[in-house]
């Protein structure tokens, strides 16, 4: 037992520096959690507290710790740690500069506290940023020094067997959301929480528990896999595709590739270009052909397999990434009947007859219920908004005409950006107005084009004011486009 | 099976006859209407009417009889056949009340507006204001809150997010946001709802506000 000193040699300011990063929160949470998941002991459940409570923020894991060896170099700067610990496979990273980095993001001081398995000893390294920048250039201004003790009940670590605790303090943000936090845990560790990996947030108001992350895909576009191709047809990919309701600027989108149940591939983009058009595509596939070392070779690999799958599955593709630009593309995602239309598109494309079921889908207002659109569910406000009176027309022989305005949103009329209704009612009753109802059809491709709402509305008005006068009131051409043309100067001075 | 140029002649002929109830004209075209593929600009130009009156009688066609009948016996103008097909059976009966009211008070006066906004703002008193409207009673503190709070889950684009910060200094002077502002409002809170920055129970300390934020949007 005793304290034993690590030589540290780079800039006293590069830990400063490090942790100067654009790293929220949650992703230098994200870091350090990626960390205890990749100790985790094969065949045992590990679990993740993250405690936030108070003044620190502790990640705390059940995990293997860390040996003298293991943590000597992982406090190194910049350490090639694949050389000293067994990844498992999925591992996230293997140079050492995430904690460091990750931890100096949160705060200006931390601990760690690991306990490896089968060893009765607790380990202990504090680093203090302020101080280490403070230190003079040398060799000496680096050390690092590893205390050992008996495992302490009174530590992070509790009364564990083994595992490693990261204690970031000073921090630089004390605004910590623990829904912010589990929202990025669920997403980034899906797989992992999906096969039983337990991480906990611990907050002044209770603990909270990453849940596998429902996936929320756009009603209908879920498509069924099941290619077969290659040379004699070898190889089968089976599983299912759909599009996000939101586009990802995170990257967390794409194809998770399993092999024999094992998650060989995260969020890979190797069959589409990645852009954020495309950002709403995300899959699970089933590839059991592929090489059982696909891990480590990743999607470089030259296998035939492989490469076989790439031209395929390119190709197939195709009408997904389709509609995943358009959905994408300016506030169609917002427009329920252009959703619709895209969606259906895509099941023609896929051969889909009837729309395929969407268990997972979570399903809100935008979207609708997607039951049989019956009357009692209507209302006004789905289609039509704002009916609005407009400066009338006072014509010689006819009397006033009311106008009024309003906006449709309307599956029928798409071919027209607007129209009218008529109604004279100077002869059935003397006590109202002939009015003159102008209808703007917000589906149509012109209202795409950046057009403020007052010259939209004077637009269409004036048009159809000239079209009533020809067409309903039999008046010649050139009158009609006077009396257009001085309502319009009316109405613009 | 009727020619094309024969069903166009029977939705003429229906149209055009005056002896004919609203009820009779609109299920007569309806059925002739939708015996065929036709389309509405084909249809309208051969009877000479607009895209817009003829879609107007085919929507009335998805009512019940009883609303059709009531359409009927009010008889309002055709301007807001529209607004009487594309509401609820509430918003409908509300309108139509307060015409047939409005026709027996208002003998010796004119109406002030269109009757399609008289009809309009009837519907209205019973549906409540638009999402957009109920988006524009959001309080520039909420508002800074949620901008505030996007900063750690980092949900909105750089823009968004800008503008969410701009649009709570508005509320907060007191300023109401204009119809684009608050359609871009909507889909910033729609898009913070998404990402679960704004949740029921939400374990952030802010339970109050977004749930009246929510109250609201959805």
């Amino acid at each position: 037992m005793g304290i034993r000193i690590v030589k540290n040699y780079p800039s006293p300011r590069l830990m400063e520096n490090i942790g100067a990063t654009n790293q929220t929160t949650q992703e230098a949470i994200g870091e350090l959690v990626a960390n205890s998941l990749d100790a985790r002991i094969p065949g045992e459940p590990i679990k993740i507290d993250i405690d936030i409570r108070g003044d620190e923020i502790a990640i705390i894991d059940n995990g293997k710790g860390m040996t003298f060896d293991v943590l000597e170099n992982a406090v190194c700067i910049a350490e090639d740690m694949s050389k000293y610990v067994e990844k498992p496979d999925s591992a996230k990273g293997f140079f050492g500069m995430g904690f460091k980095t990750s931890c100096s993001t949160l705060g200006y001081y931390y601990e760690i506290y690991t306990r490896p398995i089968g060893e009765e000893v607790e380990y202990h390294v504090e680093f203090d940023i302020a101080e280490y920048a403070n230190r003079p250039n040398g060799a000496d201004a680096w050390d690092v020094k590893i205390e050992d003790n008996s495992p302490n009940p009174s530590s992070p670590l509790g009364k564990a067997k083994h595992g490693t605790a990261f204690v970031v303090s000073k921090l630089k943000d004390n605004q910590k959301y623990p829904s912010a936090i589990r929202n990025y845990l669920e997403r980034a560790f899906k797989p992992e929480i999906k096969n039983g990996a337990e991480i906990v947030i611990i907050d002044d108001s209770g603990e909270y528990r990453a849940e596998v992350l429902v996936d929320e895909y756009i009603r209908g576009s879920r498509i069924e896999i099941d290619e077969v191709f290659g040379p004699n047809n070898k190889y089968h990919i089976t599983g299912w595709m759909a599009l996000n309701k939101q586009t990802n600027n995170d990257g967390n989108y794409g194809f998770n590739i399993y092999r024999k149940k094992q998650l060989v591939a995260q969020y890979d983009k190797s069959w589409f270009t990645a852009h954020l058009m495309t950002s709403r595509i995300f899959d699970e596939v089933n590839m059991d052909f592929l090489d059982a070392t696909f891990y480590k070779q990743g999607v470089q690999q030259a296998s035939e397999g492989w490469l076989y799958s790439k031209i395929h599955m390119t190709q197939f593709l195709k009408d997904m990434v389709s509609a995943s630009r358009d959905i994408s593309r300016g506030g169609n995602v917002n427009n329920q009947t252009e959703v619709k239309r895209i969606v259906s598109k895509l099941n023609t494309a896929y051969h889909v007859v009837e729309p395929v079921s969407t268990p997972e889908v979570h399903e809100d207002a935008t979207y609708g219920s997607g039951e049989a659109e019956g009357t009692s569910t209507t209302s006004i406000h789905d289609s039509i908004r704002n009916v609005i009176s407009e400066d009338s027309l006072i014509l010689q022989d006819q009397g006033t005409i009311q106008i009024a305005f309003f906006e449709q949103e309307n599956d029928n009329n798409t071919i027209l950006p607007f129209d009218y209704i008529f109604s004279d009612l100077s002869e059935d009753d003397d006590n109202q107005k002939a009015e003159l109802q102008v209808i703007v059809y917000k589906n149509h491709p012109l209202w795409k084009k950046k057009i403020d709402d007052e010259t939209r509305s004077i637009l269409a008005i004036q048009d159809s004011i000239y079209r009533m006068l020809v067409e309903k009131l039999q008046y010649d051409s050139s009158k009609a486009l006077k009396i257009r043309n001085e309502w319009l100067t009316k109405r613009l001075g | 099976m009727k020619s094309k140029y024969e069903v166009l002649e029977d939705i003429k002929q229906i149209w055009s006859n005056d002896t004919l109830s609203l009820t009779e004209k609109v299920r007569g075209v309806s059925n002739a209407y939708y015996s065929i593929g036709l389309d509405l600009l084909t249809a309208a130009t051969y009877i000479k009417e607009t895209p817009a009156e003829l879609d107007a009688i085919l929507s009335l066609g998805a009512l019940d009889d009883d609303i059709l009948e009531k359409i009927e016996e009010v008889n309002p103008p055709k301007t807001t056949w529209p607004l009487l097909a594309n509401a609820s059976r509430e918003e409908s009966l509300q309108a139509l009340s307060a015409l047939e009211k409005n026709k027996a008070e208002s003998s010796e006066k004119q109406m002030p507006c269109a009757l399609s906004q008289f009809v309009y703002s009837q519907m209205v008193e019973i549906s409540g204001p638009t999402a957009e409207q109920k988006i524009g009673m959001i309080s520039g503190d909420d508002l800074f809150h949620l901008w505030k709070k996007n900063k750690s889950f980092n949900a909105l684009s750089e823009k968004d997010a800008s503008v969410l910060g701009s649009f709570a200094h508005q509320r907060k002077r007191g300023k109401a946001l204009t119809p684009k502002q608050l359609k871009w409002l909507t889909d910033i809170l729609r898009t913070l709802k998404d990402k679960k920055v704004i949740e029921r129970n939400s374990i952030d300390g802010d339970q109050e506000i977004c749930n009246r934020v929510l109250d609201l949007l959805e």
